[in-house]
């Protein structure tokens, strides 16, 4: 190899930068960090003329008031100082409240499930329920339970409005 | 080089954000770190007094960077301390790659002559030889990284079909959900959807391209580098997306002598220790002054003129404008070089052929 330095770099540099690129590609939970890695981002969105059709991500909260009406929390003050673009990321792994991985077909995935996902305890997750529970106090919401919805969005550019919206998943969490 | 050092300092003081003492306050149940990530040894996010200290080793190695002092040893800790930061930031199941290059560029010019000249505490010096790999290897792994983005845009966005958007696909999303509907992404929607299919070409090329500039010779780099800063000023501007962060790179394989700048950053190897000592201190005690007084836990020197904005976002993203301009600017003066467009006729004077 020390005859053959520009190899030994090419190399050095080929496993440096390879494999993180090759396993977020394939399995993008195990994307390491750090790594020489920037954002993808490849996903489409349907048009048709001049609609378009896309993905929303919103979080609804009871209003606290006589009514306790569903209405749209500001989502940025919901999980601040956390970055409001990792909402979404919390919601699928349920902020932590499911402690337990789920069960599998085989015994290989229910170890690999075992190991990917972290064991949080059970004051761990109360702890979490309070503070979201502040929040939504904070925010005029009841405390009680908050829903995050995925909705497919349709919007026609020529009048500016939203067409329909059609539910496409909807996750309701219970903080008491 | 001295002057990029120079320039990376001032970069991460005013206008990078090494905040992550917020991580303290954040309920462990929420600590999902990704598998192959340092803070998968711990069991939860550190104490908030420890990621205190993780910022102020932060603040004092950037001031270590721009004043020149050991600047090789502060630019590997500097890294070395943010990659343990962000591995605890990314713990939330998301990884954000905005700073990645940036901070792989402070590690590797670490290893060249920036911290030779204009330097309290000079570092010893690299043959030229070993700078120029340097520079190669850094520009080959821009390139990947590059590389990175674009080929799963290949796989999906060049479809030849007007009847899916890619662009827009980031767009609608950035605009509805994560309110990035300032500066021009009105215009996004007021125009036909089909036109970005051109982005969305545009995109995979240019993001799979920089090698084949790279290899096509240092004429073709710089247009890649202008094309590149271009593409994040547009991006600022529809997507409310900045990238600043890769500013400060692109301007890595500038040559930052359109201008006489010798001598002009000499008065500091006349300042004396304590001096030096005394700002350091200084430096340290407003940041976490700003700290503590701010209202949200993440902020940048630059919030505090956010009275004369609609936002701290919007803030931002002004700044942002600047920097890109800014940018452009540079790198366009050094293609007119380049290109034996421009010459210096006159010490301190430059036109234009």
């Amino acid at each position: 190899m020390n005859q053959y330095p520009n190899l030994a770099l090419t190399l050095g540099l080929a496993c440096l930068l390879i494999p993180p690129f090759v396993l977020k590609t394939f399995h993008p939970p195990l994307e390491p960090y750090p790594a020489i890695i920037l954002p993808g981002g490849s996903d489409t969105i349907s048009i048709e003329n001049s609609t378009v059709n896309f993905k929303k991500t919103t979080v609804l909260g009871k209003q606290n008031n006589q009514t306790q009406s569903w209405s749209k929390i500001d989502t940025e003050k919901l999980i601040e100082p956390i970055p409001v673009h990792y909402l979404q990321y919390m919601a699928l792994t349920s902020f932590g409240f499911r402690s337990e991985p789920k069960k599998a077909g085989s015994i290989w995935k229910q170890k690999y499930d075992s190991f990917m996902s972290n064991k949080i305890t059970a004051e761990e997750i109360v702890e979490t329920k309070n503070w979201l529970k502040q929040k939504l106090t904070k925010l005029g919401y009841v405390a009680d339970e908050f829903m995050v919805i995925s909705e497919e969005i349709t919007f026609d550019i020529n009048t500016g409005k939203i067409v329909s919206r059609t539910k496409t998943d909807e996750k309701a969490f219970k903080l008491d | 080089m001295s002057r990029l050092r120079i320039i990376y300092g001032i970069f991460i003081l005013i206008f990078f954000n090494p905040t992550f003492a917020w991580i303290g306050e954040i309920p462990q149940g929420l600590f999902r770190p990704k598998f192959f990530s340092l803070s998968n040894l711990f069991n939860g996010f550190p104490s908030y007094s420890i990621l205190l200290t993780i910022e102020g080793l932060l603040i004092i190695s950037a001031f270590c960077l721009l004043l020149g002092v050991k600047a090789r040893l502060a630019g590997i800790v500097f890294v070395i301390v943010y990659f343990v930061g962000n591995s605890f930031r990314f713990s939330f199941g998301k990884i954000d790659h905005g700073e990645i290059m940036f901070l792989v560029f402070i590690l590797g010019l670490s290893f060249t002559n920036w911290g030779v000249n204009n330097a309290l505490i000079p570092d010893r010096r690299v043959d030229k030889s070993t700078q120029k790999r340097i520079l190669a290897i850094l520009a080959v792994i821009l390139c990947f990284a590059m590389f990175t983005a674009g080929f799963e845009k290949a796989l999906y966005w060049v479809d030849f079909d007007l009847e899916t958007g890619g662009f827009l696909r980031w767009f609608y999303s950035g605009f509805f959900t994560h309110g990035r509907d300032r500066l021009l992404a009105p215009v996004v929607i007021s125009l036909p959807p089909q036109i970005f299919e051109l982005a969305d070409y545009f995109a995979v090329i240019f993001e799979l391209t920089p090698l084949i500039a790279l290899f096509a010779g240092r004429k073709w780099w710089l247009i890649w580098l202008l094309v590149a800063s271009t593409f994040h000023l547009a991006n600022t501007l529809l997507l409310n997306i900045s990238f600043t962060a890769h500013a400060p790179v692109y301007l890595s394989f500038v040559t930052l002598s359109l201008f006489n700048l010798k001598g002009k950053f000499s008065f500091l190897t006349k300042v004396r220790s304590i001096y030096f000592l005394a700002s350091i201190i200084a430096v340290i005690g407003l940041h976490y002054l700003l700290y503590f007084a701010s209202v949200s836990a993440v902020y940048s020197p630059i919030k505090y003129a956010t009275p004369l904005f609609e936002s701290e976002v919007e803030l931002s993203l002004y700044v942002s404008i600047l920097i890109w301009l800014v940018t452009i600017l540079l790198m366009g003066l050094a293609m007119f070089k380049e290109f034996g467009l421009i010459a210096k006729e006159h010490k301190n004077k430059i036109s234009i052929h």
